[in-house]
């Protein structure tokens, strides 16, 4: 009989791992509560972007994720609007220059190529960045994608190879048996199967909560401006100092966590971030916030001072207290996983994602180490 | 088309006349006339093509909620003409289509 896995969640994370699971010899069904995408997957920005990784574990995911990323669309067989256009951070003076050289230098043994250009190079791949940029970093190899479409691709793919779908089927309880997950219930029915993979970003503490386990995952708001479509000004992706320091901060000078980032969706609209706020799940957005964001943006590219906002949006990163997801089997209980707490890269690693789960779980090994990402750090440092 | 007067009821005494140009061509209307109006009674039915399937645009709601009106106004794009105001020597036209490039906003 062949081995049955349950998928859980239906964003990019769980699609990708139910994907990578149909290509293995297993009958695999997705439950997801409302519908592909309909999470963070869709709201967020699009942006595979490596410099903005912390080097260690996720960077080293993430340099292998980029690189299936190149071949998915061929793979997938559809339009995921991929591009590389490289990618910078912006720097507006000496002590961003100093930060981001170091950085740049930590990159670089960790086998990313970024280099520092100065301000005249920068505008020279961006004519319309301000004066005032007197350097920044810049990567070719960064990249952007439709997070949505890439979703929807590899469910397409997955049914292709005879994976199940089922939305608005949302998982009311997780089975057990003897200290080992034999099924689900959902829409009041028992599904039985051998694995659970619970896919389910922001909401994995409250299906996980049902069997008493605690996963650490918390919501870390973010809010992004979109503006009216504009022509080709940006080809590639655009960060500015200050969001690396807010992606990493612990302090709290910066209460709202802003950081500019930038990029150019194919229609022609700028999406412009962000925030990070850990507020709940409270997915107002909140018109200070947005103000702030905008003033930035202008800084970095006056012309933006003309340009009209059409709207603005909210989305939740699962956030974890070491910035690294939990990519794991669960001790306590035999046959369960977990694939979640990307924060703000689960775009760029949804595809090593799915694939080093579906050799966890259908080979019982994987040619990564996958020790950094075990949820048993978050108990073991308890005890 | 004929120029359409939309000046016929009002106070012409109190207005003063000033030019402006749109897309390369003198026109006259009346100084803090909206411009979309202005051009209206120039005959000017087509502010600007859609973005993506190239339609001809114009006044469509006329009170700034609809966004058809846009033109670039003295260097200034997607400015909304029903809202704008006319003043003398004001340069109007079309915005350019998505995709000309970077070189639109450079002052």
């Amino acid at each position: 009989m062949k081995q049955k896995v349950i998928v859980i969640g239906g964003g990019i994370i769980g699609t990708s791992v139910a994907y990578y699971l149909s290509k293995k010899d297993v009958e695999v069904t997705l439950f997801e509560a409302k519908d592909i995408a309909a999470g963070t997957t869709s709201s967020c920005d699009r942006a595979i972007m490596l410099q903005s990784k912390k080097p260690g574990p996720t960077l080293e995911l993430a340099l292998q994720s980029a690189k299936m990323y190149t071949t998915l669309e061929l793979e997938l067989e559809a339009d995921l609007e991929y591009q590389k256009g490289g990618g910078m951070i912006l720097i507006e003076n000496e002590h961003e220059l100093n930060v981001m050289t170091e950085m740049v230098k930590q990159q670089n043994q960790a086998g990313l190529n970024v280099s520092i250009i100065n301000g005249g190079h920068a505008r020279e791949i961006n004519p319309l960045l301000s004066k005032n940029i007197i350097a920044s970093t810049w990567w070719s190899e960064d990249a952007e994608i439709n997070p949505m479409s890439t979703a929807f691709a590899f469910v397409k793919a997955a049914q292709r190879r005879n994976a199940k779908i089922k939305l608005n089927d949302e998982v009311q309880a997780l089975l057990i048996e003897k200290n080992r997950v034999v099924g689900i219930k959902a829409n009041k029915e028992n599904y039985y199967a051998d694995n659970i993979v619970v896919c389910t970003g922001v909401w994995t503490k409250k299906v996980l909560e049902t069997i008493e386990i605690d996963v650490p995952i918390i919501p870390r708001k973010g809010e992004i401006l979109v503006t009216e479509r504009l022509p080709r000004v940006l080809d590639c992706n655009i960060l500015s100092g200050s969001y690396i320091a807010a992606k990493l901060q612990k302090g709290n000078d910066n209460p709202y966590g802003i950081g500019l980032a930038i990029g150019q969706t194919k229609s022609g609209s700028l999406l412009i971030g962000g925030s990070r706020e850990f507020v709940g799940f409270d997915h107002s957005t909140n018109s200070k916030v947005i103000r702030e964001i905008a003033k930035r943006a202008i800084q970095v590219f006056p012309f933006l001072k003309h340009v009209h906002l059409i709207r603005t949006f909210s989305g939740f990163r699962p956030f974890t207290p070491d910035n690294l997801p939990i990519l794991s089997e669960v001790p306590e209980v035999a046959g369960l996983f977990i694939a979640a707490g990307h924060e703000g890269d689960g775009i760029a690693l949804a595809p090593i994602t799915g694939k080093l789960m579906a050799e966890m779980i259908c080979e019982q090994k994987t040619d990564f180490e996958m020790k950094p990402f075990s949820i048993e750090r978050f108990t073991k440092n308890n005890c | 088309m004929k120029p359409v007067n939309l000046t016929n009821q009002v106070e012409v005494e109190q207005l003063k006349k000033v030019s402006f140009i749109f897309n390369g061509k003198c026109l006259t209307g009346y100084k803090g006339q909206p411009i979309a109006a202005a051009l209206f009674a120039n005959g000017i039915r087509t502010i600007r093509y859609c973005e993506v399937t190239g339609e001809p645009r114009g006044i469509f709601c006329g009170i700034g909620h609809c966004f058809e009106c846009r033109a670039t106004v003295n260097g200034i794009p997607s400015k909304r003409t029903c809202l704008t105001l006319l003043e003398e020597g004001m340069i109007v036209s079309s915005d350019k289509k998505i995709g000309s490039g970077a070189d639109f906003y450079e002052s």
